[in-house]
């Protein structure tokens, strides 16, 4: 475990880094009603964090922290929240009608629907992305007398 | 009761996530469900269709803000044609595809993939915001080149790439000219450009309608666009070639084309004599390089080419003949092509080849297949019941009409060029005799569609019948000589 990743001094920073970039994420998602940001980015920054984990770690690391069969099942779920929101609309009357009460302005809890769909969109894209950086942490070239060749495993080396 | 419009997008995007949640492992329970919800989707748009047939368009406005603030949605007759057509053939490609993608892995994907391409092809034909459609578009776009390369071989990578680099040159083109029309008019809303394009000088005017007018025409494969199609449609499984020839760019570009030659760029009436020109060479080019084809596949995606040029020539015509000529080509063609090419799939299913010369006297050891792949080749050469004799003769009879005695004679020589190759075929696929044939029939699954496709393409013609004519047909050709956006008034409901 210990001589896989990069060295000591990357793995320490990428350790103290993680948590705030997830913050920042989160931050960017839910103020995305009120300040510049939103879902999509608040979620491609989250992403970023588990990238950084993956290239300081190793996928082994980031994959039992986030394995990828949960990460599909969260992409879908946001699809679905996202939907969901949608449809609940119909209750007053049209689709995507925004029904909560609307709050104060520039208050957290000011624009009705929009903070959930900033939620589940973050959701969306978050896992969306890293389960295609995932898939992309699996693939493999190999260079062979015929020529180059793919190969694509979910086991880890230790395993073979 | 208005809601039954925004449906079919909603069901077909919460059936692609709902089978990728929760039925990812299980193939057969997420076919069930596949087809379950393409059925829904059927029940609601001919609802809808029944509703807009009746008493005229419907406007939809999401989220309850109108225009020109608010997105707008809109089915009037046009669209319900096509909504409902979409949704048919989906239906009966769905019901192939659960027997024939065992063969491949990863199935409840494919339907997931499948459910979102549906969905960005029926949120074409509800929109009535330029940006609306676009992002629509790529939807569907983008899941047909998953949908292309879903067999993961070389050659079908191959294709997919080629398709993917072509389509987004006309994403490109047409991202552009909403940019233009954008900074030019400050709106995206059809009818609110509409009213500010009169102020637009004729040099823009003409850039934008050229930009939209090549990049549609690319995703409809009019040549000299067509180079993506033959590899595309020839590589993918059977199933999704059937709608890729069928309706998918019949949504994805010959009705976006129809809506901006005759709804959207009214000003600009010489786009007709532009789309006659890709029309009469794409009918002749596909026609001709059909003929040489030696793989089935890659002559069904030929003569694809060569059938929508037709399409294209009627709309280019225009008038009330070419109009009904364009719906009416358009409806026998997608069942009839729907139809062939999962026949041929079909036939790989069980001989494991698409070539001519190792295909030969199917006849004796597939009778059904071959009844219905001769109806589906009868159909497509214009054989007198079939639905398309009647469209390629109004087509005829609209450009001697209007003056077009070349492209007339032109339209009847590519007619006697298509029988000839699908007679050729016929002769030697089906019909050749061979010693010691063995039975073996394809399953049942397979001929059930294949069955009801042919019963279609048989009986398309009816919807010419007078009586059936005045009600179907004529009001989606009065939307198209008539129906300008701009009539619409703001807080109108219907």
């Amino acid at each position: 475990m210990n001589n896989k990743g990069m060295s000591e001094i990357v793995k320490g920073i990428a350790r103290i880094v993680f948590p705030f970039i997830l913050l920042y994420g989160l931050s960017l998602i839910l103020y995305g009603h009120i300040t510049p940001g939103g879902g999509f980015s608040g979620g491609v920054v989250l992403t970023g964090g588990f990238v950084l984990l993956l290239l300081a770690f190793g996928k082994d690391y980031v994959f039992r922290i986030l394995p990828v069969d949960i990460a599909k099942a969260l992409d879908s779920a946001g699809a679905l929240g996202f939907l969901a929101i949608a449809l609940l609309g119909f209750l007053c009357g049209s689709f995507f009608y925004n029904l909560l009460p609307k709050g104060y302005i520039f208050h957290l809890w000011s624009a009705g629907t929009i903070i959930l769909s900033n939620i589940m969109i973050g959701l969306k894209i978050a896992s969306g992305l890293f389960v295609a950086i995932a898939v992309l942490s699996m693939a493999r070239l190999i260079h062979t007398k015929e020529g180059i060749k793919y190969k694509q495993s979910r086991k880890t080396e230790e395993d073979q | 009761m208005s809601h039954l419009i925004i449906l079919p997008v909603a069901i077909y995007l919460g059936a692609a996530f709902l089978i990728a949640l929760l039925y990812k492992k299980d193939e057969k329970l997420s076919g069930a469900a596949a087809i379950s919800f393409v059925f829904l989707s059927v029940i609601t748009s001919i609802i809808s269709g029944i509703d807009v047939f009746t008493n005229g368009k419907i406007l939809y406005f999401a989220g309850g803000w109108e225009r020109p603030l608010g997105i707008v949605l809109m089915l009037d007759p046009l669209s319900s044609i096509f909504l409902i057509m979409t949704n048919i053939i989906a239906f009966f490609v769905m019901l192939y595809s659960t027997v024939y993608m065992e063969k491949y892995t990863w199935a409840p994907y494919f339907y997931t993939i499948f459910m979102i391409m549906l969905a960005g092809m029926n949120g074409i034909l509800i929109s009535m915001d330029i940006f609306n459609i676009y992002v629509f578009f790529e939807v569907a776009s983008i899941a047909s080149f998953i949908l292309v390369a879903f067999g993961l071989r070389a050659e079908e990578l191959e294709a997919s790439m080629k398709y993917t680099v072509m389509s987004f040159i006309a994403s490109t083109m047409i991202l552009f000219a909403i940019a233009l029309i954008y900074g030019f008019t400050g709106t995206l809303n059809i009818p609110a450009f509409m009213s500010e394009a009169s102020g637009l000088s004729p040099v823009h005017l003409w850039f934008i309608a050229g930009l939209f007018l090549s990049g549609f025409a690319l995703k409809t494969a009019l040549v000299p666009f067509h180079t993506w199609l033959p590899d595309a449609h020839s590589m993918a499984p059977a199933p999704i070639s059937a709608i890729l020839s069928g309706m998918f760019i019949k949504v994805v570009g010959l009705y976006v084309l129809i809506r901006i030659t005759t709804n959207i760029f009214i000003v600009l009436p010489q786009i007709r004599i532009l789309l006659l020109l890709f029309g009469v060479l794409s009918m002749v080019f596909g026609g001709l390089m059909a003929y040489g084809q030696k793989n089935i596949k890659r002559l069904y995606a030929y003569s694809t080419i060569s059938q929508v040029g037709y399409c294209a020539v009627g709309l280019g015509i225009g008038g009330y003949l070419g109009s009904l000529g364009v719906l009416m080509h358009f409806i026998a063609h997608a069942f009839s092509k729907t139809l062939l090419f999962l026949n041929i799939g079909a036939i790989e299913y069980i001989k494991g080849t698409t070539e001519v010369e190792q295909l030969q006297g199917l006849n004796d050891s597939m009778p059904a297949t071959t009844l219905f792949g001769s109806t589906g080749m009868l159909g497509i050469a214009g054989v007198p019941p079939m639905g398309n004799f009647w469209s390629k003769l109004i087509i005829i009879i609209a450009a001697v009409k209007a003056g077009y005695t070349g492209i007339a004679v032109l339209c009847i020589i590519v007619a006697i060029i298509t029988l000839g190759y699908f007679l050729k075929l016929q002769r030697t696929v089906y019909y050749k005799k061979v010693e010691n044939p063995v039975k073996k029939e394809a399953p049942k699954m397979l001929l059930f569609p294949m069955g009801a496709l042919a019963l279609l393409v048989f009986i398309s013609g009816i919807l010419l019948v007078p009586g059936i004519k005045e009600k179907t047909l004529d009001k989606a050709v009065s939307v198209m000589e008539n129906f300008s956006y701009m009539d619409i008034k703001i807080g109108e409901n219907r």
